[in-house]
């Protein structure tokens, strides 16, 4: 009987092989358009110069992030090439202090603390911390808080102070605020900004 | 000792693998231990020692604890298969230093530097922070090194015997991946989407491709010595095994993918490849019972055999079961990212990989020339080891549960909702009796590595008072 | 999906997939020693995954292809353990 010879196996495992491999390529090839920066699910760098939102679209029956009119961040409209560096400063910040060995991102890295996919639009920056640090803009009670954590904590599990620096922590500031913008396929469900009533 | 072996060059490398590979079992333990203690005292060994980087030694060491368990596994049964010693095994030796060297200095540097500035030098010299690969860049390219001249044992052995089985030639197609897809530990993209894209194919390809058909050649090879099973059986076995690890799992690398920014045809995609998973992992189950039901009289090493077993059933409930639950895209919204992804990850990472312990058994007996290997002490280690491992994939399942319900499912996944949810009492309660669990699979991991320092040497000493010298032990 | 039902509908998977194990096990042993109080104990298994999988089709709210691809699978999981049996005498016995 032939399924008695390894020989047809091996050939079945080439062959799944082969046909995976091939469809996974195309696969990533359209993938890779979607998610470079600019791309259909992930917006431009220079989209820290902009209101972001998140709301629930009905006829997609999923919550997804909206684009809206001029925010200055910081203060500051930055250039495209400005904005991709800063981008980049944040997201080297964000390696080399090890945050998604705590946080996750896309729900990736550990669970010891909160997500951040959309921590650019939590709620608790308005209710919490900007009143803590003495605040008037969401940025700046983030980068304040990142600076120096210890200060303001709000929960048993606190997070250590890392020593950024403020150009380190507005970096992260920026790169929160671009990660918020990207289309997650609606996750995390239910997410409620501050301005939508969320707590 | 080592005149005893039959290819004592490459079998005591092989030791020597095995002996780093049980120690840094050991650290998994202890740092996983000491994280679990964070989860119920926050303020334990803070902030000298924060979560980030027990977490860091706990996945980090695990990924070296099985690469090395492999490649001493790889060096004890390839040159039976080859008829001869590996080749560069002077090589071979002194990599082996600079690895175990590597690790420590590594180590030290996580606990005592731990981060370093925003800088691409702080990735190269001091900590990379992308999950599983924190290692800095010197200590990758170091462990790229290594993995290169084990390609080169395997290989030029292959070259110099002129003799390659079926299950040698699985090996070895299946390094060329295991090498190349570990250059994604080097970059760091801006982008977190396609960071995490091609990050996933590390993890995902090593861990459910080509780690999942290094450890079926392991087993073919072992079913070959411990249950004198013939080659044609275990190869035909091995290509099945290989074409439905692919076929799922190569497009299962969809399921990663449904959050990240990628294209909605990912969930689909990779909702329906993961979730058949399971089915081949059920035609394992039946095969390792069918295999415990026809050899069981013969079984002349019990704990390698039970290792076995627990990684037939480990690898089906714990990838298979558990991982089913949460597969599907419309629960994976709520599940992912919570203490049930914690769950799943850590039983089918021991499901699929608690294997490497009885490879190490078999080659001890070999080593020992113990005609038997049985007694209490090994069952007393198998039991709290695995009834450790359920009780924590339980706790944890029941504290994700919690949080899936009370932080995504109602709360939005805002801070607020990730704190409300984590003072649940479910979830309280759950991290609670996973440090419990914790505790009494670190006593199982003190019991094993006893068990194995001394099964086998145990009865040789008896048997010198007076009985014979190659007594079956206890 | 309620969050009551994101729970009930990944229990209940647990459990489908579970006794299919279950199934899968108690069969191969019940025809290794021959037992018939084992077989049957092996088909209540699947009656038990059956009974999950009705439950998720009428009590979840996942979408029409997925409940599609559990039925189908839900017949997998029914011939996988008589066939590997069959084919591991084959391949043993030869």
């Amino acid at each position: 009987m032939f399924a008695r010879d390894p020989l047809f196996w091996r050939a079945g495992a080439v062959s799944s092989l082969i046909v995976t491999l091939v469809v996974l390529a195309m696969l990533t090839t359209d993938t890779l358009r979607v998610i470079t920066a600019g791309g259909q699910n992930v917006p431009t760098y220079t989209v820290i110069n902009h209101q972001i939102g998140y709301e629930y679209v009905t006829d997609r029956n999923e919550y997804m992030p909206t684009i809206g009119g001029q925010e200055p961040l910081f203060g500051k409209i930055y250039s495209p090439a400005q904005a991709e560096a800063l981008v980049r400063h944040g997201k080297l910040v964000i390696q080399s202090r090890a945050c998604l060995d705590c946080h996750t991102m896309f729900g990736t890295g550990a669970y010891y603390a909160p997500d951040l996919t959309k921590a650019w639009l939590d709620p608790a920056w308005e209710h919490l911390w900007m009143p803590m640090t003495g605040t008037h803009t969401r940025a700046d009670a983030i980068a304040a808080f990142l600076q120096h954590p210890e200060q303001y904590p709000t929960w048993t599990r606190e997070m250590p102070n890392l020593h950024l620096t403020l150009d380190e922590a507005q970096a992260v500031v920026a790169y929160l605020k671009w990660v918020s913008a990207v289309n997650t396929n609606g996750f995390p469900y239910g997410f409620k900004t501050a301005a939508a009533g969320g707590t | 000792m080592q005149e005893r072996l039959s290819f004592p060059e490459s079998q005591s490398l092989a030791l020597k693998y095995f002996t780093v590979s049980v120690v840094l079992f050991g650290i998994v333990v202890v740092a996983g231990l000491l994280a679990a203690i964070d989860y119920v005292h926050p303020q334990f060994l803070y902030p000298a020692l924060p979560f980030s980087i027990l977490k860091i030694l706990h996945i980090d060491v695990l990924i070296i604890w099985i690469l090395m368990a492999f490649m001493g596994a790889l060096f004890w049964l390839l040159p039976a298969e080859y008829g001869r010693e590996l080749v560069g095994l002077k090589l071979a030796n002194i990599i082996f230093w600079i690895f175990c060297a590597t690790v420590l200095v590594v180590a030290a540097i996580f606990v005592f530097v731990q981060v370093g500035p925003g800088t691409e030098k702080t990735l190269w010299l001091v900590n990379q922070g992308r999950k599983y690969v924190e290692e800095p860049r010197w200590a990758a390219i170091i462990v790229a090194i290594g993995v290169a001249v084990f390609v080169y044992n395997i290989v030029g052995t292959a070259i110099a015997s002129k003799r390659v089985t079926g299950v040698v030639w699985v090996v070895i197609l299946n390094l060329v991946p295991l090498f190349f897809l570990y250059l994604i530990a080097f970059p760091a993209p801006t982008n977190i989407s396609v960071d995490q894209f091609w990050w996933w194919w590390l993890v995902h390809f090593w861990v459910e491709a080509t780690w999942e058909v290094m450890i079926g050649s392991i087993v073919a090879l072992v079913l070959m010595r411990l249950m004198g099973t013939s080659r044609r059986i275990v190869e035909t076995w091995l290509y099945i095994e290989v074409a439905l690890v692919l076929a799922t799992g190569v497009l299962g690398i969809g399921h990663h993918y449904f959050w990240m920014g990628a294209p909605a045809y990912w969930l689909g995609i990779g909702g329906f490849f993961s979730a058949l998973e399971p089915l081949p992992l059920l035609g394992m189950v039946v095969h390792a019972v069918y295999d415990a039901g026809e050899h069981h009289m013969k079984m002349t090493n019990e704990p390698a055999f039970y290792w076995m077993m627990a990684e037939a059933f480990g690898n089906f409930i714990g990838a298979g079961i558990f991982g089913f639950m949460i597969t599907l895209p419309q629960i994976n919204l709520f599940a992912h990212g919570t203490q049930w992804t914690a769950s799943h990850g850590h039983f089918a990472m021991w499901g699929a990989y608690c294997g490497v312990i009885s490879v190490i058994y078999l080659a001890l007996q070999d080593h020992r020339r113990a005609a038997l290997f049985a007694g209490a002490t090994w069952k007393w280690g198998f039991a709290l080891l695995n009834g450790g491992m359920i009780g924590m994939v339980g706790s944890l399942m029941m504290a994700g549960m919690a949080q899936a319900f009370y932080e995504r499912a109602i709360g939005g996944s805002t801070f607020n909702a990730f704190v409300s949810a984590s003072s649940s009492p479910w979830f309280i309660e759950g991290l609670g009796m996973r440090l419990v669990f914790a505790i009494v699979f670190t006593a199982g991991y003190v019991v094993l590595a006893y068990d194995l320092l001394t099964i086998g040497k145990r009865v040789l000493e008896t048997s010198r008072a007076g009985g014979p010298a190659r007594a079956p032990a206890e | 999906m309620l969050p009551w039902q994101v729970l009930a509908t990944s229990s209940l998977l647990g459990a489908f997939a579970f006794m299919g194990g279950g199934y899968a096990v108690l069969f191969v042993a019940a025809m290794l020693s021959e037992r018939r109080p084992l077989t049957r104990i092996a088909y209540a298994c699947y009656a038990a995954q059956c009974a999950c999988l009705l439950t998720v089709l009428w009590i979840s709210p996942l979408e029409v292809i997925w409940k599609i691809f559990l039925i189908g699978s839900c017949a997998a999981y029914a011939v996988i353990p008589p066939i590997t049996w069959r084919y591991l005498r084959r391949l043993h016995g030869a």
